[in-house]
């Protein structure tokens, strides 16, 4: 039962000129590592990129609503499941849910809350139950409050697992957690952790200066534009990393087998080794797979930023091989420093590379890597 | 002589926070007790509600820190040279909908959120454990070295870049094992006076409540010529 709890994703991708994460001046989001300036993609930005896509909804699931407007969700659960439950119990259910003490059809909550509709429908079987058992308003509501009960929840953990497993179909909150809100919905701590994805090397954005002009502006003779403008742009080699605590993800599904545990992790491999995010994409088009992704089982999370604080040079061979060296070289060095030798691990790489005797080299073959995940790295 | 649980928090960007709500949040320059217990607690696996673990390792261990005087090495024109590294602070841009006021009420409007990070920092931690602790040495660096939940840097998007686990010292002060732990140098913070230092009030002590709210503690900052 000693199987190691952390997988470790380490992704390299190169991205041709663009501008995918900007801050309020429409310049690219940066960091300093190692003294030098780099360009960064922030978390949050990828991790939304990540549960928008195609390949999220169609492999792990549709993600949760994540919405204010509780009068629009509220039409959208009644009909799906219309079939099972009448409209005025999952009505109520949402409003005790929520808090909110009538739903209209523009009632908005205080917060974006993370719906899931098979959670909301275990609240309405819930109803339903305590509603036959208690005929009485009175007792229903005492009975309904004592069974939802946050802290008695937390403290009777088969109750808990039993809630948790609704969200089976609310995957991306077992991966990125969902905090207080308002009403019963369960805290839930998140599994997986996205660290900032940075480059592997100093970079200086470019400005382009770009022009709008007015098509019918030309017959009176007009030469201008009609709008100017700047934006920032840059091309770089990325280090992305997460990490994701196996143990975490099987509680948060209602304690599911390590497989399938297991076989999201091989989506989430996928996800982060082909997603970019949207920003600006209409204009530069930098839609670039991973050239290298290392995976390895653990005891620890532990980031390899630091394989790129002396700055990647590039050479004639561009940046992304010396950045594969860098990355390669730097995890001998740390694996011998501190003896993390029983890790498991194994990479894919479009290039050629040199890696310790006991990674699992799986070539070029991304598919392969992502099967060796699944199966619990054998 | 006592010995020292020696820890290092070393990450591409770090955020130990100060006071806070919703749309700035500041981060200290140096890891608040409150974090230090909270990253620990991770690693053993205290639950978030468990108020009770939470104040049992509080009072467990003393806590002084170093924020190092790192230096990396890199190669000029071919040959090896050495580059300190100085921390410095960046502050990201992000937009939340519907923060909350400070009495609780959503805000109308998206509003801009501005967080701040350290970039390039290193801190070593030297704890030494107080007699007959709930929580001991051995426990502690077992769970760091195999750690419950994530830990993380201050916050989730912060993951750690070197093993949290450095060495245990013998040293007759937390001062002196911390000059025992590369790069031997760096500014300290200490809950002990320290001979020349200099003394501040930070509200950073987890105190038996479930709201997040926190007690003060005196600190004593011995500066090198790095300082921050």
């Amino acid at each position: 039962m000693d199987e190691k709890n952390y997988i470790n994703y380490h992704i390299l991708i190169s991205h041709s000129p663009s501008n995918l994460n900007r801050d309020d001046m429409n310049m690219q989001k940066t960091a300093v590592f190692g003294g030098t300036k780099r360009t960064r993609i922030s978390s949050q930005s990828l991790k939304r990129a990540i549960r928008q896509s195609d390949y999220y909804k169609k492999n792990i699931s549709q993600p949760s609503d994540r919405t204010r407007q509780l009068g629009q969700l509220t039409e959208k659960y009644v009909k799906i499941l219309h079939d099972k439950y009448p409209e005025n119990i999952v009505k109520s259910v949402i409003s005790l849910i929520s808090g909110e003490s009538e739903i209209k059809v523009d009632t908005q909550s205080g917060a974006v809350a993370a719906w899931v509709v098979s959670e909301v429908e275990s609240y309405c079987q819930l109803y339903q139950q305590l509603q036959k058992e208690n005929p009485d308003n009175k007792e229903f509501e005492k009975a309904w409050k004592n069974a939802t009960d946050k802290k008695k929840l937390i403290e009777d953990k088969t109750k808990l697992s039993i809630f948790r497993k609704t969200l089976q179909n609310g995957q991306d909150i077992a991966l990125s957690g969902r905090m207080a809100t308002s009403g019963i919905m369960t805290i839930v701590d998140a599994s997986l952790a996205v660290a900032h994805a940075i480059t592997t090397h100093t970079v200086d954005g470019d400005i382009d200066w770009f022009t709008a002009v007015d098509d019918l502006n030309k017959d009176t003779g007009e030469t201008g534009s009609a709008h100017l403008d700047t934006t920032e742009f840059s091309s770089g080699v990325f280090y992305r990393y997460a990490s994701l605590n196996i143990r975490q993800l099987q509680e948060n599904l209602g304690d599911v087998k390590r497989e399938q545990a297991l076989e999201i992790a091989a989506h989430v491999l996928h996800l982060l080794a082909t997603v970019v995010p949207s920003a600006k994409q209409n204009s530069f088009a930098a839609f670039n797979l991973a050239d290298f992704a290392f995976v390895s089982f653990s005891d620890q999370p532990i980031s390899l930023a630091n394989a790129f604080e002396n700055p990647v040079k590039a050479a004639t061979d561009g940046l992304m091989t010396p950045s594969i060296n860098a990355f390669v070289n730097y995890h001998k060095a740390i694996c011998k420093a501190y003896g993390l030798k029983d890790d498991k691990q194994a990479c894919f790489s479009t290039k050629k590379c040199e890696i310790k005797k006991n990674v699992t080299n799986k070539g070029n073959d991304f598919s392969a890597l992502k099967e060796w995940l699944k199966s619990n790295g054998n | 002589m006592q010995d020292y649980l020696i820890i290092k928090l070393q990450g591409a960007m770090q955020a130990w926070g100060g006071h806070t709500f919703e749309d700035y949040r500041p981060s200290h320059i140096f890891p608040t007790r409150s974090a230090v217990v909270g990253l620990l607690g991770a690693c053993i696996g205290i639950d978030r509600a468990d108020i009770q673990g939470r104040a049992n390792l509080n009072t467990s261990f003393e806590l002084t820190v170093r924020a190092d005087r790192r230096k990396v090495r890199t190669e000029q024109f071919g040959h090896p040279k050495e580059k300190t590294l100085t921390m410095q602070k960046m502050t990201d841009f992000h937009t939340v909908l519907d923060a909350r006021k400070v009495d609780g009420a959503p805000r109308p409007d998206a509003i801009i959120s501005r967080r701040e990070y350290l970039c390039d920092a290193e801190f070593s931690l030297a704890l030494g454990f107080r007699k007959n602790p709930v929580f001991d040495l051995e426990q502690v660096k077992a769970a760091i070295q195999k750690p419950h939940y994530t830990p993380s840097l201050g916050r989730r998007s912060c993951p750690i870049q070197h093993p949290l686990f450095e060495t245990i010292v013998a040293a007759d002060s937390a001062q002196n094992a911390l000059a025992q732990i590369e790069p031997k140098q760096g500014t300290i913070y200490s809950e002990q006076k320290l001979q020349g230092s200099a003394p501040m009030r930070i509200r950073d002590v987890p105190i038996e409540d479930p709201v997040r709210q926190f007690a003060t503690r005196t600190l004593y900052i011995l500066g090198d010529s790095y300082v921050l």
